[in-house]
């Protein structure tokens, strides 16, 4: 199954889909709990500001209004006021006409405390019978205070229609029953002095100890289809209750305010954070996703394609994908090398296959098969005859490419015979098994056939002596060493150096050669098993040649078979 | 014109006639505004009042604002509407804002009569007062007659005059007076017309303020005694100025003025009788609502009293001293 560049890349399993959620997780968890421990955190220092903020402003009103009173009591204790005590006198003994100089004085009085006192509206020395005196003048009233101690009366409209609150004292007993002295404080005073808001509807309203309404801004105290927040203190020159209102909706829009401006901001910093991350992720999946594109493209499309994509960058990726760029091209390159090798050890087996089945060969054998049969040499020519047919059994092996060494060795044991035979047993053979563990052995078929085919026909035929051909099988250290041995005549050392030139490839070799079977086994077996396997040769002119072949030990077939599946 | 004003005052007779305090007739209560509390000259016509009061079993209420504004005066009548007083006695200027308050406590049935300051086109009944303008005739003829005395009258002379506020009428009417008296006698330049806003203190302020800055001048004309109840050592550029050779009259005869005519300071004063002003005020107004009789004349003038060397100190026996300030 093959994924494409396309399906992989925002797929759930893909690098850069993880990259982008694990960062957008790092980013949205502590904005969501820094977000959520704001929220709370200030609706908490929010609510509890304005609890504070709130009894602050009534205690500090409470304290302002009894400060302010008693200011005003002190300027009421004028016990000891000569031309207040002389006027009431006079008023006493019904002459008020002489009393212009007191009075004066009164007046002025008054005025200059008016002046000196914001808030102070009038002054007044009030009798029992209704007569007053105060800064606006000298008249009458039906509202005599009736107390005998401090009062506060009102808020009602004084004379000249101000609104105000009156605190009375008690002045003096007279003839005409108690006179009063007393101030009117303007309630735009109280105003000023109750003028603070712990929200921006919020306000501070004044009742007295009954709770009727003193001051208040607006005409409805309290609202009763909204949620309030209220603190209250009392004055404790005048007895009142100053109330400070808040509407609850208004703390819930602060916080609503501020809930959307930390959402606001979170989403702000979110779409930041997602575009940094899809940024990063998408430069730090770049590198895999080009090495991904240049995986594809050499799985598909092969050819050398996918070498020819730019990998740019140092990081470990792109060193990642050089390497990688660089398996493949020596994977190819060994492919390719595997592919002429492969080519070369067909052409090689064939090669040798037809040198074996030579026809003269085969006429040869059947005519000397024909000769014994007219000798009526019946047995010898029943074996002739298996011998030719184990050799050409052997020899074909039922296309298998590798034969058990047991095999081989049968093979050239009836080539032996077959040839001991034709040339009149002019020589002798003799095939010694030195470790016969090694007859298991898998090995290329048709290697050893050839050297002996040398030893005989260019060893001990073209010697005048018997002849004599050893094959020797042995384990070496890295597989199975064959040994061929013949008495023969051996090879002239120009001839030697010559051959073993072209057996360690300093010189190339061409088909006309006479050593061709020779280097046909070298070859193959060097192909098959490595460098370091193959033929050598020692040879003696006038005493003999032996060669030596070494090749390793499959074992079972199936080695062989992998390393061409992989070659192939 | 004049019948228009007399088919008013019978309908507004026959009104105060049926009106419950007419027909009661307990104690009626009638309303005095001064032009301020604080300018001592009212005190003599609140006291008078007061008396004239008791004598005719009626209630005096006596409102007004301490220093002088029309605002507060306006307030002052509002307030006495409320109160629904029976009558009122007031001396103005004849400003909008009083014209309107005064038509509108008339519009409440209350009658209005004025005293010192006059409200002409208001529609209060009648007025009473000096002839401000012979008052201020008789102040420049007095001083045509010092100048004369001391031999400058060949001389550019500068003048000072000071006033209460510019829209009061009375006070006008004297400047005018007292300018008609010169002109053509004197060459005269008025270097300066002072207003202080019918304050007493800021009257005595800028006295001294303009005699120390500009000790040349020759001439000065009060149109009334708001600085003269401070004594003479309370005022010293005033004084030196005087002492120097300046020459000063004025209106409103008063005790702590007689004062500062002893000591050489004031030259001449004309007098207003403000005492007959608070008592006929009150007089007449409850002769009227009781009677609906209205006096003869629209004006009811109260003579002037003249203070000069001459009778200096038989006033001073007669004044009683106020010691107010």
């Amino acid at each position: 199954m093959q994924n494409t560049g396309k399906s992989t890349c925002w797929g759930i399993q893909s690098i850069r889909t993880r990259l982008l959620l694990s960062y957008l997780a790092i980013a949205l968890l502590p904005l969501s709990i820094l977000g959520w421990l704001s929220v709370n955190v200030y609706l908490a220092s929010m609510t509890d500001q304005v609890t504070n903020y709130s009894q602050e402003v009534v205690k500090r009103v409470a304290q302002d209004i009894d400060e302010y009173f008693l200011d005003i009591d002190f300027l009421l204790r004028r016990d000891q006021d000569f031309y207040i005590d002389q006027f009431i006198k006079l008023v006493q003994n019904n002459n008020i006409t002489n009393s212009r100089k007191y009075v004066f004085r009164i007046w002025e009085d008054f005025a200059n405390l008016r002046r000196v006192k914001p808030g102070l509206e009038d002054l007044a020395i009030t009798f029992a019978d209704g007569l007053v005196l105060s800064s606006y003048g000298f008249y009458y009233t039906d509202q005599v205070p009736q107390s005998s101690e401090v009062t506060i009366l009102g808020p009602r409209l004084n004379r000249i229609g101000r609104e105000v609150v009156t605190m009375v004292r008690p002045y003096a007993a007279a003839d005409r029953g108690q006179v009063y002295i007393s101030a009117d404080i303007a309630v735009e005073r109280l105003a000023s002095m109750a003028d603070f808001k712990a929200s921006p509807r919020g306000y501070v309203y004044i009742t007295d100890a009954e709770g009727r309404i003193i001051f208040s801004p607006h005409q409805d105290v309290v609202d009763d289809s909204e949620a309030i927040l209220t603190h209250s203190a009392e004055s404790s020159v005048t007895g009142w209750q100053i109330v400070s209102v808040v509407y609850a909706d208004e703390v819930e829009a602060e916080l609503a305010y501020l809930k959307s401006l930390t959402y606001t901001a979170i989403a702000l910093v979110l779409a930041g954070v997602c575009f940094l991350v899809v940024f990063l992720s998408h430069t730090f999946s770049k590198p895999i996703r080009r090495l991904q594109e240049f995986a594809r493209k050499a799985n598909l499309e092969g050819d050398g394609a996918a070498e020819d994509l730019p990998i740019r960058g140092q990081d470990e990726i792109a060193q990642l994908g050089m390497d990688l760029k660089r398996m493949l091209a020596r994977i190819r390159e060994l492919m390719s090398q595997n592919l002429q090798e492969q080519k070369l050890l067909r052409k090689l087996e064939i090669e040798s296959l037809t040198n074996q089945i030579k026809p003269h060969f085969l006429y040869n054998t059947l005519d000397m098969i024909i000769g014994l049969l007219e000798q009526e040499q019946t047995d010898q020519a029943i074996h002739l005859i298996e011998a030719l047919g184990n050799f050409f059994r052997l020899s074909l092996s039922r296309g298998q490419e590798v034969v058990q060494v047991r095999n081989e060795i049968e093979h050239i044991r009836s080539y032996l015979y077959i040839q001991q035979l034709r040339h009149g047993q002019g020589y002798q053979y003799h095939i010694q098994v030195l470790d016969p563990e090694v007859l298991e052995c898998y090995m290329p078929r048709l290697l050893l056939q050839p050297l002996v085919e040398n030893a005989i026909f260019h060893g001990i035929l073209p010697s005048d002596g018997p002849g004599r051909v050893d094959v020797v099988v042995r384990r070496s250290n890295s597989g199975v060493e064959f040994t061929i041995s013949d008495n023969g005549v051996g090879i002239q050392p120009e001839r030697l150096a010559q051959i073993r030139s072209l057996l360690s490839g300093e010189t190339e070799a061409n088909d006309d050669m006479p050593c061709f079977g020779l280097l046909n086994v070298h070859k193959r077996a060097q192909l098959v098993f490595g460098p370091d396997y193959g033929v050598s040769l020692e040879s003696e002119p006038g005493q003999g040649t032996t060669v030596t072949l070494e090749i390793g030990c499959f074992e079972q077939t199936t080695d062989f078979d992998i390393k061409e599946s992989a070659l192939g | 014109m004049r019948h228009l004003r007399a088919v008013l005052t019978v309908i507004l007779a026959a009104c105060l006639l049926f009106s419950p305090a007419v027909w009661a007739d307990d104690l009626l209560t009638i309303g005095l505004m001064p032009r301020s509390l604080g300018n001592p000259i009212f005190l003599d016509a609140f006291e008078s009042a007061q008396q004239k009061a008791q004598e005719l079993g009626v209630r005096v209420e006596w409102l007004a604002p301490y220093d002088f504004s029309t605002e507060g005066q306006v307030i002052a009548i509002e307030s006495f509407i409320e109160r629904g007083v029976d009558g009122l006695v007031v001396s103005v200027n004849d400003e909008p804002e009083i014209r309107a308050v005064i038509r509108r406590a008339i519009e409440k049935g209350i009658p209005v009569v004025t005293f010192d300051g006059d409200s002409p086109e208001s529609g209060r009944l009648f007025h009473i007062g000096i002839d401000n303008f012979k008052a201020g005739w008789e102040a420049g003829q007095a001083m045509l007659k010092i100048v004369r005395e001391r031999g400058l009258d060949n001389e550019p002379l500068s003048l000072v005059m000071m006033s209460g506020v510019p829209d009061a009428l009375h006070h006008n009417q004297r400047l005018e007076g007292f300018t008609a008296a010169l002109e053509g006698q004197l060459e005269v330049t008025v270097a300066e017309i002072l207003h202080n806003q019918d304050i007493v203190d800021l009257a005595v302020i800028q006295v001294e303020d303009y005699l120390q800055n500009n000790p040349e001048v020759d001439l000065f004309f009060f149109a009334g005694g708001w600085p003269f109840y401070v004594p003479s050592d309370a005022m010293p550029y005033f004084k030196g100025w005087a002492l120097a050779g300046g020459i000063a009259v004025g209106i409103d005869v008063f005790y702590d003025a007689l004062l500062l005519q002893r000591d050489g300071i004031l030259q001449y004063l004309v007098g207003q009788d403000m005492a007959a002003m608070g008592a006929l005020g009150v007089e007449l107004l409850v002769n009227y609502l009781r009677t609906g009789v209205l006096p003869p004349e629209e004006f009811v003038e109260v003579g002037l009293t003249y203070a000069s060397r001459d009778n200096l100190d038989e006033l001073l026996r007669i004044y009683e001293p106020w010691l107010v300030k």
